[in-house]
C-alpha cells in the first residue's frame, strides 16, 4: 500500500531520495506530530515532522540521516 | 539575523513516537529525531546568538521531559556543497572547482559520506581547516569538550549541590 505524500514538497522530495537509497518510508501510526517513519536496517528510525519549524532544515536533517545510514 | 547552529545530542534511550511528540512540544520542532552510529540522537539546527546558547537551550528542553538524559553533544557538522559555498562566501561553481580539480591538486578534503553520489556530505571541521578557519573550529571543539565534561559530571553527581561542590574543590587554587 502506498504511503501518504508529505504536505511540504521539499520534504516529500527527500523522502523519495530515502526510498531510492533503499530505506523504508512508512506512515506514522499515531495522530501526533510525525507523519512518516524512515526505517530499514536501522536501530533508530527517523521520525519526520508534519510541521517542522523550518522545512528546508528538516529536509537537510533527513538527507544527513540517509547519508549516515546507507 | 541569528546564526543557525548545527549539532547532535546523543540521548540515553530509544525514542518512540510518543516521546518524539513530547520533544516536539518541548520546542524541539527544529530537530530530526533518529540515530547516529547506532545510538539514539537528535540532530538539531537551531537559531541562537551563540553555539553555546543553542546547545544549552536544546539540552534543557530534552531534560524538561524528566525521563530522557543527554549523554553528550556530537559537533560533527555535515555540510553539502551548497552549504560550503554559503559558509565560505563563494559561488557554488567556485566550490565545485575546488572539489573537482584534477589529481586532487587543491587538496580539498574527501567527503565523509556519499562519495561518488550526487549529493555527498563533508565534515565542516575538515573543510574549515582547509579554508584556514582554524580558530573557529578549535573554539567550537573547546566548547563541546566543556559541555560534554559537564554533562558527564551531571550524570555521576547525586544533585546540583554535589556537582557545584566538586567543581569548587577541584578548581580552587
Amino acid at each position: 500500500m502506498a504511503r501518504r505524500t508529505h504536505p511540504k514538497k521539499e520534504i516529500e522530495k527527500v523522502l523519495r531520495e530515502a526510498e531510492d537509497a533503499g530505506l523504508i518510508v512508512d506512515d506514522a501510526k499515531g495522530h501526533g506530530h510525525s507523519t512518516h517513519v524512515i526505517s530499514g536496517d536501522l536501530p533508530h528510525p527517523f521520525r519526520v515532522w508534519s510541521t517542522p519549524k523550518n522545512a528546508e532544515n528538516h529536509a537537510k536533517q533527513i538527507r544527513r540521516h540517509i547519508r549516515r545510514n546507507t | 539575523m541569528l546564526d543557525t547552529h548545527t549539532f547532535t545530542l546523543i540521548v540515553d534511550r530509544a525514542i518512540d513516537e510518543m516521546m518524539a511528540d513530547d520533544l516536539f512540544e518541548a520546542g524541539l520542532d527544529d530537530a530530526g529525531i533518529g540515530g547516529v552510529n547506532g545510538e539514539p540522537a537528535l540532530d538539531v539546527d537551531r537559531e541562537a546568538p551563540t553555539f553555546l546558547d543553542a546547545v544549552v537551550s536544546a539540552v534543557r528542553q530534552v531534560h524538561s521531559l524528566g525521563y530522557l538524559q543527554v549523554l553528550r553533544v556530537d559537533g560533527d557538522e555535515l555540510v553539502s556543497q551548497a552549504d560550503i559555498a554559503e559558509r565560505a562566501g563563494k559561488s557554488r561553481q567556485a566550490v565545485n572547482h575546488w572539489i573537482k580539480r584534477d589529481g586532487g591538486s587543491s587538496g580539498f578534503p574527501e567527503p565523509a559520506f556519499g562519495a561518488g553520489t550526487r549529493s555527498p556530505l563533508w565534515r565542516w571541521g575538515d573543510v574549515a581547516v582547509w579554508l584556514g578557519e582554524v580558530d573557529e573550529v578549535s573554539e567550537r571543539a573547546r566548547t563541546i569538550g566543556l559541555i560534554n565534561a559537564t554533562l558527564a559530571a551531571r550524570l555521576n553527581a547525586h544533585d546540583e549541590a554535589e556537582l557545584g561542590a566538586m567543581s569548587s574543590l577541584l578548581v580552587a587554587s
